[in-house]
């Protein structure tokens, strides 16, 4: 019994785990997504020093996210990821508005990857 | 390597948890579904001992997942024997008689060859001595031989020898076992007694056996006794 008992709190912690860390990922990503987002419409219509605290801004909610996201899933998934927000100070210094916006549309397009790729759909279980 | 050091600690101190809270079992007596539990635990523990970019939690929730599973349904099978024959099987009786059943072997999907192997692990060398055997679900056979080849026990022979029961290792290597002085039909008191009355400091007794009749055996360290 004491086992049975046992193996219903390690089934619970199990269950527990995997929903927290699926709506933890969920959240933090769509807020990155956001973010980003956010950045594009930024870039296209704000001055450069409006741009640039923004831009570290979303580089700090990176570096705060990816250290529970790391948890979650693979380090090589989110490398990618990590290589674009990462790079976007440089960009904004280096290169113009235009490439700016790409890194953060494709930064956006992996990170949408991501979550699909965690979502509970025939693909992702088979 | 340090993370891999504090990786490969946290999965030990989960898995010795998890392989306590599955129960003792020989590997040699594993139920087929215990067998497949053992065997993916090692894989998925693995996995992020040598991947240090496995999230740890991904192996975690699977095991934690794979043994309460492994628990729930053997727990199931003890109120259930249709679930357990389901989970583990069910035993097979492949010799009747002196006869083998070969319907039931082929079930099985063994040869005669493997039967007559498995008889040789048991000592039995002829078939027609044989007056049962079966196939138990951890793949282990169960030999009954006809009354005429069975060995005689003393019931047999009219002999009722003494039972003296089994002796408890009250004291190995110096330290007197509580847990076994417990399980004997000794107290603490009365074992330190025998061990003042032998002379012999606890520390220096390799070990000390006493069994229900009161007999004692005492060996000392380094064969001094």
């Amino acid at each position: 019994m004491k086992r049975v008992a046992f193996a219903l709190i390690l089934l619970s912690a199990a269950i527990v785990i995997a929903v927290w860390s699926g709506t933890v990922f969920r959240n933090e990503l769509a807020s990155l997504s956001a973010s980003l987002e956010r950045l594009i419409d930024i870039s296209e219509a704000e001055s450069d020093e409006i741009l640039k605290d923004e831009t570290e801004k979303v580089v700090a909610q990176w570096e705060k996210s990816s250290k529970i996201l790391h948890s979650f899933v693979l380090h090589e998934g989110m490398d990618t990821v990590e290589q674009n927000i990462t790079s976007l100070p440089l960009l904004l210094k280096h290169s113009d508005r235009l490439t700016f916006r790409n890194k953060c549309i494709e930064a956006i397009n992996q990170i949408e990857n991501l979550l699909n790729s965690e979502k509970i759909s025939i693909e992702n279980i088979l | 390597m340090a993370v891999t050091l504090i990786r490969a600690t946290i999965l030990y101190v989960i898995i010795i948890f998890l392989i306590r809270l599955m129960g003792k079992r020989q590997i040699g007596e594993l139920q087929p579904s215990e067998l497949v539990i053992t065997i993916l635990i090692s894989e998925i523990a693995s996995i992020p001992m040598e991947n240090n970019s496995v999230p740890i939690i991904n192996s975690v929730v699977a095991l934690f997942a794979l043994v309460a599973y492994e628990i729930l349904t053997s727990a199931a099978g003890l109120k259930s024997n249709k679930l357990r024959s389901v989970i583990q099987g069910h035993p097979v009786i492949v010799i009747r008689d002196g006869k083998i059943d070969a319907k039931a072997l082929k079930k099985l999907r063994m040869t005669v060859n493997d039967l007559v192997s498995a008889l040789r692990q048991k000592d039995v060398f002829e078939i027609s001595q044989v007056s049962y055997a079966i196939f138990e679900t951890n793949g282990k056979i169960s030999v009954l031989l006809k009354p005429e080849y069975r060995n005689s026990s003393a019931a047999d022979l009219d002999i009722y020898p003494a039972d003296n029961g089994m002796p408890f290792a009250v004291v190995c290597d110096g330290e007197i076992i509580d847990e076994t002085v417990k399980d004997s039909t000794f107290d603490i008191s009365h074992v330190k007694k025998i061990i003042v009355s032998s002379k012999i400091p606890v520390e220096e007794i390799l070990i000390m056996t006493v069994d229900s009749k009161g007999n004692v055996y005492i060996e000392r360290k380094e064969n001094e006794a």
